[in-house]
């Protein structure tokens, strides 16, 4: 599969600058793929040997809309170790 | 820090400063800081937005600008340090360029060259006004005219009478107004403006119950456009009569007034004390005017423009609160009275130069005529200051002692200054009477 239909987009909030310390990235990833997947689309986009990676299911949350209930998107995030003395840039905001 | 003088001829020197990484990095950390309590992004809570994230998003050149409020003070200070400068009143700071160094040109106000005149030689020329019977009498007619009455009189209207009337104008036909029992004041000549002249005039003589046609012609500043220079039709009915009654000049009127009067003639003597010494203080504030003129005229000053320029503001922020103050609108005064903001500045420029000269004038004349405060005084003066002021007390005590000094100096300075220009007065030969 196309490495840049995987990795969605980097997550930029307070926990995941502090795990980049450690080397450790987070990307919201599509949501039906394996870690091998992930492993082979972070190495193909970014130029570096991944450790490990490990992955969890994010619910989408219901929101009222009027009288019916809405369900946002279910998503699938990963958080993927370099091996030491690998970094990536990442430069978007979210 | 890299720092380049380059000293102009009246006592300012412009400071180019280039500033390293270094130095900066203290006060972009504290930028960083700010702005990430400030500001709101997505994915962290205010205040915890580390500054990898903010360099990123927002770009270093931003960084550095935020940081320029607390890192300019400090560079400029320091390089004024550096280079051994003595300078007074705030920089005026301008950046130049923000990347790829930083680079700030400061403008540093010198202490003030002053060549003060030897003032051994000055005349001046300045009497006091004289008081007479005729200024003493002026004052009591005007406390007389504030507690007029009117009194109700049965006889033809003469000038200075107050009339209840009703009347009608009509112009081309049409009634343009009508009144009914208006108060109106007859009163004529030079001193006074009609708003329809010769109005006055035609009421002269009318008794009570006469009823009186006329025509007169509308002037030509007329408020309402029309009825300029045109001729309208007037018809008056006169209702009262009222005459204007002074109260009288005796012992009784003068007791009327308080303030522990008994009769006529110590009401006079008042008078006469209070005017001598409006015209003592007064004549004393003209030969100090003039002693600080001709020290003035003669003095050399070499003082920096942008001290000018501070001063100048100064005023214009004076007349800006004052303006304020009478709830107008700044702006909309501006637009009035067809003014800018600079061209404003540029008017008051004159009179802040002046402001500055006087000062430096009245701290030369108390460094050379070696004025001191005396401690004793000072202490008595914070002694009765607490006295009236032990309730609230959120004012410092060092800063109220530095007031009371300040202000015990000027008062002896201006002593002084009398003093010296009064031993400079002359008698001229043509008195100028008033």
């Amino acid at each position: 599969m196309d490495p840049y239909s995987i990795i969605i987009n980097p997550v930029v909030t307070e926990k995941s600058t502090l795990l980049q310390e450690k080397g450790k990235y987070t990307f919201d990833v599509y949501k039906s793929s394996s870690k091998t997947d992930i492993i082979r689309a972070v190495e193909n986009v970014f130029d570096v040997k991944v450790d490990s990676v490990n992955t969890f299911n994010i619910k989408g949350k219901t929101r009222r809309v009027g009288r019916n209930l809405a369900k946002r998107p279910d998503k699938k995030r990963a958080i993927v170790t370099l091996k030491s003395g690998e970094s990536i840039q990442l430069f978007e905001g979210t | 820090m890299k720092i380049s003088t380059e000293k102009t001829d009246q006592q300012q020197i412009n400071l180019t400063i280039e500033v390293n990484d270094e130095d900066m990095e203290s006060h972009i950390q504290i930028a960083c800081n700010r702005m990430s309590k400030k500001m709101n992004f997505p994915g962290f809570r205010k205040g915890k937005v580390p500054r990898s994230v903010l360099e990123n998003s927002l770009g270093k050149q931003r960084l550095v600008q935020e940081s320029l409020d607390t890192l300019i003070p400090e560079v400029v200070f320091k390089a004024v340090d550096k280079e051994k400068i003595e300078i007074v009143a705030t920089p005026v700071v301008s950046v130049e360029s923000l990347d790829p160094k930083l680079k700030i040109l400061a403008k540093v106000a010198l202490v003030p060259i002053v060549n003060l005149s030897s003032y051994e030689k000055f005349k001046i020329v300045q009497s006091k006004n004289k008081i007479g019977v005729k200024e003493i009498n002026n004052v009591i007619d005007q406390v007389r005219e504030s507690q007029l009455t009117w009194i109700p009189v049965e006889r033809s209207v003469k000038r200075g009478d107050s009339l209840i009337i009703d009347f009608e104008i009509n112009s081309d036909e049409k009634t343009i107004t009508s009144q009914n029992k208006m108060e109106f004041i007859v009163d004529y000549g030079k001193d006074h403006v009609e708003s329809i002249p010769g109005f006055s005039e035609k009421l002269i003589k009318m008794n009570i119950g006469d009823e009186k046609k006329f025509n007169l012609k509308f002037p030509e500043n007329f408020p309402d456009e029309k009825l300029r220079n045109k001729s309208g039709e007037f018809k008056v009915l006169v209702h009262e009569i009222k005459e204007k009654a002074l109260p009288e000049l005796n012992d009784d009127f003068a007791k009327s007034l308080g303030e522990g009067l008994e009769s006529v003639k110590e009401l006079k003597e008042k008078v006469r004390e209070n005017l001598k010494l409006n015209a003592e203080n007064e004549w004393n504030n003209r030969i100090i005017e003039d002693f600080i003129n001709q020290v003035m005229d003669d003095s050399k000053f070499v003082v920096a423009p942008i001290l000018v320029d501070q001063e100048s503001e100064n005023i214009v922020k004076r007349q800006k609160e004052y303006i304020e103050s009478r709830k107008l609108d700044f702006d909309e005064y501006l637009k009035n009275s067809e003014k800018t903001y600079e061209g404003l500045l540029e008017e008051s420029r004159e009179v802040a130069e002046k402001n500055i000269f006087r000062s430096l004038i009245i701290n030369e004349i108390s460094i050379k005529e070696n004025i001191k405060v005396e401690e004793k005084e000072v202490i008595e003066e914070i002694k009765r200051w607490e006295e009236n002021n032990n309730k609230n007390n959120n004012i410092s005590k060092d800063q109220v002692e530095q007031n009371i000094r300040q202000s015990i100096k000027d008062r002896l300075i201006m002593d002084k200054i009398l003093k010296l220009a009064k031993d400079r007065v002359v008698k001229s030969k043509d008195k100028q009477k008033k």
